[in-house]
C-alpha cells in the first residue's frame, strides 16, 4: 500500500465521514477532548459536530485548538490517524473553521472543478 | 334615515362657516392635471341644494382612488377652504372628509335637491360683504373635540389676531395649491440650506432652500436673489414663522423627501414674520424606514432613517472633482431590525459629528445608494438630528441599553477597510475592466481587484522632487548644485526623490499596466522613496533585488482608469490609488458568495 502521505485525501467534515469509510482524508477540526489514555481525542467540525480520532502511540504534547488530522476511516466512522499538525493561532489570524467549512463544502458541491479524486482512482 | 346638515351647501356657497356639514356625495369626476396630479371634483348635496365646485386636495386622491368617495355616500366634511377664482367663483377645497355612511346603506339620493345658483337666496357672494371670509379654516371657533381637529381648531384662533399681513387667515400647509394666493401658513422650519450660487449662460444668480412643518403637512420652501436678502438671515432653523403669499408649484421629487405634491417659491410679496407662540408646532415630520427595508428601496430614493449609531470612522478629507476640499466621516446605524447601514456625512456635519456614547441619530432625506450592498448618504438638503426627542428616539434607546448592544447586527453594506480596499467597493477581474470598457466613459471609473505584480519597470521610476512641503513638482538640475522648481519659482540646493513606479500586474484571466505614485509604489516595493533614491545612488545591486523581492507579490487594488488621448493616439490609464494586503479571510469570503452566487443562475 502506499504510503496514505503520497495519495490524495480529500478534506471532509464530520457529515461526510460515512461516505469515506476505509479511505484517506483529511480532516480539520478544534479539539474537544482529549482521553486521559492520550490515545484518542475528539475535534469539532465546522458545524460544530463531533469526530473521534484514534491515534497508534499516545500524545506526547499537549493539545488543543485547530488540528489538521491525517488517516483513514474506520467502519465505525472514526479517524485512524497516521499523522496530525496543530494549526497555530498564536500568530497571525485566528482559523475560521466555520469559513474553511464552506469551502470544503464548495469544493464538494462541485467536484467537476476540484478533480481531486482523479489521481487516486487511477 | 340620515339626516344631512340641511342649508350647508348655501353657506359654503357664501363662504360662512359651518361646522361639520354632513353632505350626501352625488358625484365624483377625475380631471386630468396636466403636469401635476390628477384632480378630483365632486358634487354635494345637503338634501335642499346641490353644489358642484367642490374640489379634493390632491392628498385625498387616494380616497376617490381607493373607492372609498363614491356616488351617494354620506359624509362628514371636517375641514375645508373656500377659494375665489377670479371670476368670483367660489370653489370649495376639501381637506379633510370622513364617510358615514356608504351608498348600501343611504340607498340613493337623499331628498331632491337642486342645483344652487349664486344669490339665490342671499347676496351674491362677488359683492365682498365683510363678514365673508375666503379661506377661513373650520372649527376654528367651534367645540368639536376631537384630537386633529381641535388642535387645529385652537391654533388657527390663537394665530387669527396675530396674522401679520391681515388679510389672510392660518391654513394647514396640506390645503396648500397653486389655486389660491392669499394664504398664511404658520410653519417650524425643519431645514435651512446654506446659500448657494449659480452662474449659466443666462446668468448667475444664488438660492436657498427650507423645510417647513406644521401639524398637517410639510413643504419645501425656495428662495432667489433678492429674497435670499431678505429672507436668509431673518429665518432660524427650529423656529416657528408665518409666511404667506408664496408661489406654489409642483415639487420635483427627485432632490426631496418632502412629502407635498407642491413647493414653494418666495417672492417679491411673500412676507415672513416670526411666530413668538409656538410650542405646539411639531417639531419635524419623519416617516422613517425600517434599516431592514432599504434592501427593498430604489437606488437614489431619499428616505427617513433613524437608528442607534453603533461606530463612526474617523474623518477624512478628499478632493472633489472640481477641486474642492471636503470632509467625509462614514458611521454605522443599527435599528430593532438587527440591520447595519453605513452613512457618510458630509462637510461641517462630518465635522462636528460626535459619535460618543452611542447616540440616536436621525436623518431626514438621507439618499439611498447601492454602493456596496446598501449605503446611504446625507446631503446637503438632509436633517440630522442627535437624540431628538421624539418617541422613537427614546424606544430605540431602550431597546439598544437592554438587549441591542449585544447585537453583532447584520451589515448592508458591503465592509470596508483590511482587505475591502475603501468605501465603494467596485469589485472586478482584470478583464471585467476591459470587457466592461472601464474608463471609456466621460468620467474615471474607479475598481478594485486582487492581483500580482508580475513586472516593475525600475527604469526612471524615480524623480528629483521640489523639497517644499506639499509640492511635488519635478525640479530641474541647473548643473552648479542647484535645482530650480518651476512652480516655486526657487531654487533649492537639495530635492528629495519621489516614486512613480510603472506596474504589470496580473490576475486569473487578464494583465494590466499600472501607475503607482509615491505611497502605493512605497507599499509595493516595502521601502520609502528617499531610502530608495539613495540605494540607487550608491548600491545598485541593492536596489535591482528589492525590485526582485517585490515581483509576485499579490495586493488589493484600488485603480482609476482613464481614457486619455495624447497626440491623436487614445489609450487607457490606469493609476493605482491605493495598496492593501490581501485579508485572505475577507477574500474566500467573497469568493464562495460569488461561487454560490454563479451556481444559483
Amino acid at each position: 500500500m502506499a504510503g496514505i502521505i503520497d495519495v490524495p485525501k480529500p478534506r471532509i467534515n464530520c457529515s461526510m465521514l460515512s461516505q469515506h469509510i476505509n479511505r484517506p482524508v483529511c480532516f480539520v477540526g478544534r479539539v474537544e477532548k482529549v482521553h486521559p489514555t492520550g490515545k484518542t481525542f475528539t475535534l469539532l467540525d465546522g458545524e460544530g459536530k463531533v469526530a473521534t480520532v484514534e491515534l497508534n502511540e499516545p500524545l506526547e504534547e499537549e493539545l488543543s485548538g485547530v488540528v489538521e488530522v491525517i488517516g483513514m476511516v474506520s467502519n465505525k466512522g472514526a479517524i485512524m490517524a497516521t499523522t496530525y499538525n496543530i494549526m497555530r493561532e498564536d500568530k497571525g489570524i485566528p482559523f475560521d473553521l466555520e469559513l474553511y467549512n464552506e469551502a470544503l463544502k464548495v469544493v464538494h458541491d462541485f467536484p467537476q472543478h476540484y478533480p481531486f479524486e482523479v489521481a487516486s482512482s487511477g | 334615515m340620515t339626516k344631512l346638515s340641511e342649508g350647508a351647501i348655501e353657506a359654503l356657497a357664501n363662504g360662512v362657516t359651518t361646522t361639520d356639514p354632513v353632505l350626501q356625495l352625488l358625484n365624483i369626476r377625475r380631471i386630468e392635471g396636466g403636469s401635476g396630479p390628477a384632480r378630483y371634483r365632486v358634487m354635494m348635496s345637503d338634501g335642499q341644494n346641490t353644489l358642484s365646485s367642490f374640489m379634493l386636495s390632491t392628498q385625498l386622491n387616494t380616497l376617490a382612488e381607493e373607492n372609498v368617495l363614491v356616488p351617494n355616500c354620506v359624509c362628514v366634511l371636517k375641514r375645508h377652504v373656500t377659494n375665489i377664482l377670479k371670476d368670483g367663483r367660489r370653489v370649495v377645497i376639501v381637506v379633510e372628509i370622513n364617510v358615514v355612511k356608504s351608498p348600501e346603506e343611504v340607498g340613493g339620493k337623499i331628498g331632491d335637491p337642486t342645483p344652487y345658483t349664486e344669490g339665490q337666496s342671499r347676496a351674491p357672494a362677488s359683492a365682498p360683504a365683510p363678514e365673508v371670509r375666503p379661506l377661513q379654516p373650520q372649527n376654528r371657533n367651534e367645540s368639536v373635540n376631537r384630537g386633529f381637529n381641535r388642535d387645529f381648531g385652537k391654533k388657527a384662533t390663537s394665530a387669527m389676531p396675530s396674522t401679520p399681513g391681515g388679510g389672510s387667515k392660518v391654513v394647514p400647509i396640506a390645503s396648500l395649491n397653486p389655486y389660491q394666493s392669499k394664504w398664511t401658513v404658520r410653519a417650524r422650519v425643519t431645514n435651512k440650506s446654506s446659500i448657494r450660487t449659480w452662474s449659466n449662460s443666462r446668468g448667475d444668480g444664488k438660492l436657498f432652500s427650507m423645510e417647513i412643518v406644521d401639524e398637517s403637512g410639510e413643504i419645501r420652501v425656495t428662495g432667489f436673489n433678492q429674497e435670499v436678502d431678505k429672507f436668509f438671515t431673518l429665518i432660524e432653523v427650529g423656529k416657528v414663522y408665518y409666511i404667506s403669499k408664496g408661489s406654489l408649484k409642483i415639487a420635483n421629487k427627485q432632490y426631496t423627501s418632502v412629502k407635498n405634491d407642491y413647493e414653494m417659491t418666495l417672492n417679491g410679496e411673500t412676507t415672513v414674520i416670526p411666530c413668538e407662540d409656538n410650542s405646539d408646532v411639531p417639531m419635524v415630520q419623519c416617516d422613517f424606514v425600517p434599516i431592514a427595508d432599504l434592501e427593498s428601496r430604489d437606488k437614489d430614493a431619499v428616505i427617513d432613517v433613524i437608528g442607534v449609531c453603533k461606530s463612526v470612522d474617523e474623518l477624512t478629507r478628499l478632493t472633489t472633482k472640481a477641486n474642492k476640499e471636503v470632509s467625509k466621516r462614514t458611521l454605522s446605524l443599527m435599528d430593532m431590525s438587527g440591520k447595519v447601514v453605513s452613512v457618510t456625512l458630509w462637510g461641517e456635519e462630518a465635522e462636528k459629528f460626535d459619535g460618543a456614547g452611542q447616540p440616536i441619530l436621525a436623518i431626514k432625506g438621507a439618499k439611498l445608494s447601492d454602493f456596496g450592498g446598501r449605503s446611504l448618504s446625507a446631503s446637503f438638503s438632509s436633517t440630522m438630528m442627535i437624540n431628538p426627542d421624539i418617541p422613537e428616539a427614546h424606544k430605540l434607546r431602550g431597546w439598544y441599553d437592554k438587549e441591542g448592544h449585544t447585537m453583532e447586527g447584520q451589515s448592508l453594506t458591503e465592509l470596508k477597510g483590511g482587505g475591502g480596499g475603501g468605501g465603494n467597493t467596485n469589485w472586478k477581474s482584470l478583464s471585467d475592466v476591459k470587457t466592461e470598457h472601464l474608463g471609456h466613459g466621460d468620467k474615471a471609473d474607479y475598481y478594485t481587484c486582487i492581483a500580482t505584480i508580475v513586472y516593475l519597470r525600475k527604469e526612471n521610476c524615480l524623480y528629483q522632487a521640489c523639497p517644499s512641503q506639499d509640492c511635488n513638482k519635478k525640479v530641474l538640475d541647473q548643473q552648479n548644485g542647484m535645482f530650480r522648481c518651476e512652480k516655486c519659482d526657487k531654487e533649492f540646493p537639495n530635492f528629495k526623490y519621489r516614486l512613480i513606479l510603472s506596474a504589470n500586474i496580473a490576475d486569473h484571466c487578464d494583465n494590466q499596466w499600472v501607475t503607482c505614485f509615491q505611497e502605493s509604489a512605497e507599499a509595493i516595493l516595502g521601502q520609502n522613496a528617499a531610502y530608495l533614491g539613495q540605494l540607487k545612488d550608491s548600491n545598485e545591486t541593492a536596489f535591482d533585488e528589492i525590485f526582485q523581492n517585490a515581483n509576485f507579490n499579490t495586493f488589493v487594488f484600488r485603480n482609476r482608469v482613464k481614457l486619455e488621448t495624447y497626440n491623436d493616439e487614445s489609450r487607457i490609464k490606469a493609476t493605482v490609488l491605493d495598496v492593501k494586503t490581501v485579508d485572505h479571510k475577507d477574500y474566500s469570503k467573497r469568493l464562495i458568495m460569488n461561487i454560490r452566487k454563479l451556481a444559483a443562475q
